[in-house]
C-alpha cells in the first residue's frame, strides 16, 4: 500500500480506537451516583481573591487576624495574609544552621502563639513562636508519621504506619506526647478494608473549641469522630452509597504499593469549624446535573454534634483551578486553587 | 545513498526504542501493570496488555532487523507510534492527569515533551515508509 495512504488509514483507525476505549471507559459520575442533596442556593460568594506568586501553597493556619499559608515546595517559607486578602507578607522560619531534615515533607501548624513545622519520615519536629520564628528541635521521643496535627502545646496526634506480624502496614492514629508515655496507639479507630494504608486514606482535623477530632475517609461514605484520648464518640456517614472502598492496589517485589486502578474517590477534603464538618466531596448527585463540579465545588456540611447532615454549599470557582486546600472561620471560607486564595463569605443559618 | 543511510537510521533508532523500552517493561512488569491500570481508558485491559504491548515492541524491531522484513517493519512502526500518540492526546485532553510506564527514561518525560517525542517518532516512520518505497520503486 501507498505510504501515505496507508498513513491516512492508520491514523484514522487509531483514532476511532481510542475513542472507542474512551467511550467504554469507566469516568467518575457518569452513572447515578444513588444519594441527593439539599443545597442552599447562593451560599457562597466570592469577596476577594489574591494571587500567589508560586504553586504548592497549602494553609498552615490562622490567628484572629491572619491567615497563614504554607509551601509545599519551599519549607520554611511562611505566607501571612490578613483576612480581607490585603497586607501580605512573606516570613523565614529559622532553624539552626546545619540541621538537616526531609524538607519536601515538612509542613506548618500555625497555632498561635506557636508555630510548628514538623516531617514524619525521620521524624523531626520544631517549635518556636510566631513573634520571631526562632525554631527549634523538641519532642524528640515522637515516632514516624505521614500526617500530624497539633492538638494543644504538649500534646500531637499523628497517622503512621503500624506493622502487623505478617509485615503488613495499616495506617493507626497515634497520640504523641511531650511526657511520659510519650507515644500510645489508638487501635481499631481506622478501619482496614482492602490493604490497610490507600483504602484508610483521608483526612485529618481537629476543632479546638469542642476538643473534637474528625477523620473523613477519602474513599469510603465514612468519618469518625473522636476525643484527643483517641476514643471514638461515634461514626458518622456521608451522603453517598459507597461503604467499601473502590480502590485496586499491587503489592510490587519492591515491597512498594502502588494503585493498579484509577481510584474512586469520595471525599477529598475536610475541615472542622463551628461545629460543623466541611466535606468537600467528589461526587455528584442525583438531583444534580452531571456536570455540577465543573465550575464549582461542592461541600457537604455535617453536624459535628452526631454526624448528621446539615445541607450542602456549591463553591464558585474562577478559572481552571480547583480547590486543592480550604478552612472556614467563621462566616468566611478560604480555598486555595492553583495560584489563588479565594475568601468567601458562606451563610451559616 | 543518502536515502539508503537514512532509512537504515530510522530503522535504527526504532529497533532501539523499542527493545530499549520493552526491556524496561518486561524487567519492571509487575510496576508496569499496576501503573497502566491507573489509565481509566484501559484499566480492564491492563494485565494483558502489559504482556502484549512489548511482546509486539519486540517483534516489530525484530522486523526491523530482518531486511525481508523491513517495509513491514517501518509500517508497523508508524502504527505503533501513532496509536501511542493518540493514546496520549485523547487521555491528556479528555482525562484527568494519569501517570504513564512508558518504560526506562522515557517515563520521566512531562506530558508534553512527551507528545513532541512522539510526533517526531511518528514523522520519522513515515520519512522511512516514504524513502523506503522509493528505494524499492529505482
Amino acid at each position: 500500500m501507498h505510504p501515505f495512504r496507508f498513513a491516512a488509514l492508520c491514523v484514522a483507525a487509531c483514532i476511532v480506537l481510542v475513542l472507542i476505549l474512551y467511550a467504554f471507559a469507566d469516568k467518575p459520575n457518569d452513572k447515578k451516583n444513588g444519594f441527593t442533596r439539599k443545597v442552599l442556593p447562593q451560599a457562597a460568594t466570592l469577596k476577594s481573591s489574591l494571587e500567589l506568586k508560586y504553586p504548592a501553597y497549602y494553609i498552615a493556619g490562622h490567628t484572629g487576624e491572619h491567615i497563614y499559608l504554607g509551601n509545599y515546595s519551599a519549607s520554611l517559607h511562611l505566607l501571612t495574609v490578613d483576612q480581607n486578602l490585603k497586607d501580605t507578607q512573606q516570613l523565614t522560619l529559622k532553624i539552626p544552621a546545619g540541621e538537616r531534615y526531609a524538607w519536601k515533607l515538612a509542613r506548618i501548624m500555625v497555632d498561635s502563639p506557636a508555630v510548628y513545622m514538623a516531617e514524619g519520615s525521620t521524624p523531626t519536629l520544631y517549635r518556636g513562636k510566631l513573634g520571631d520564628l526562632q525554631m527549634s528541635r523538641f519532642l524528640r521521643r515522637s515516632c514516624f508519621f505521614n500526617v500530624l496535627q497539633n492538638v494543644s502545646a504538649t500534646s500531637f496526634i499523628s497517622r503512621s504506619i503500624h506493622m502487623g506480624s505478617l509485615g503488613n502496614g495499616q495506617n493507626i492514629l497515634v497520640k504523641i506526647k511531650t511526657d511520659s508515655p510519650y507515644v500510645s496507639l489508638g487501635k481499631d479507630v481506622i478501619k482496614k478494608q482492602v490493604d490497610g494504608i490507600f483504602c484508610t486514606d483521608g483526612t485529618l482535623d481537629y476543632d479546638r473549641q469542642t476538643g473534637k477530632l474528625v477523620y473523613v475517609y477519602h474513599y469510603r461514605n465514612e468519618f469518625i469522630a473522636l476525643d484527643t484520648n483517641l476514643h471514638t464518640l461515634y461514626t458518622g456517614h456521608t451522603l453517598d452509597t459507597n461503604t467499601r472502598a473502590k480502590i485496586q492496589v499491587a503489592k510490587l517485589p519492591t515491597g512498594v504499593s502502588k494503585f493498579s486502578a484509577p481510584p474512586a474517590y469520595v471525599n477529598s477534603l475536610a475541615r472542622v469549624a463551628n461545629k460543623r464538618i466541611y466535606i468537600l466531596s467528589t461526587l455528584v448527585a442525583d438531583n444534580e446535573h452531571w456536570q455540577a463540579r465543573r465550575d464549582k465545588e461542592i461541600i457537604d456540611v455535617y453536624s459535628l454534634d452526631n454526624g448528621a447532615y446539615i445541607h450542602t454549599l456549591y463553591i464558585p470557582l474562577k478559572g481552571e483551578g480547583r480547590i486543592s486546600d480550604f478552612m472556614v472561620k467563621g462566616d468566611q471560607l478560604f480555598a486555595v486553587c492553583d495560584h489563588t486564595l479565594n475568601a468567601y463569605t458562606i451563610l451559616r443559618n | 545513498m543518502l536515502r539508503k543511510a537514512v532509512v537504515e537510521t530510522i530503522c535504527l533508532l526504532f529497533i532501539l526504542l523499542f527493545v530499549y523500552t520493552a526491556v524496561s517493561k518486561f524487567i519492571d512488569y509487575e510496576n508496569f501493570r499496576a501503573v497502566i491500570g491507573q489509565s481509566p481508558l484501559i484499566t480492564r485491559f491492563a494485565p494483558v496488555l502489559a504482556i502484549i504491548v512489548p511482546l509486539a515492541e519486540i517483534g516489530i524491531a525484530l522486523l526491523l532487523v530482518i531486511p525481508r522484513f523491513r517495509r513491514a517493519g517501518l509500517y508497523a512502526s508508524f502504527a505503533m507510534m501513532t496509536l501511542f500518540t493518540v493514546y496520549i492526546v485523547v487521555l491528556v485532553t479528555l482525562s484527568d492527569k494519569i501517570p504513564c510506564s512508558c518504560g526506562g527514561v522515557i517515563s520521566i518525560m512531562s506530558w508534553t515533551q512527551h507528545l513532541y517525542f512522539n510526533i517526531v517518532f511518528v514523522a520519522l516512520a513515515l520519512l522511512g515508509m516514504w524513502l523506503y518505497t522509493k528505494l524499492a520503486h529505482v
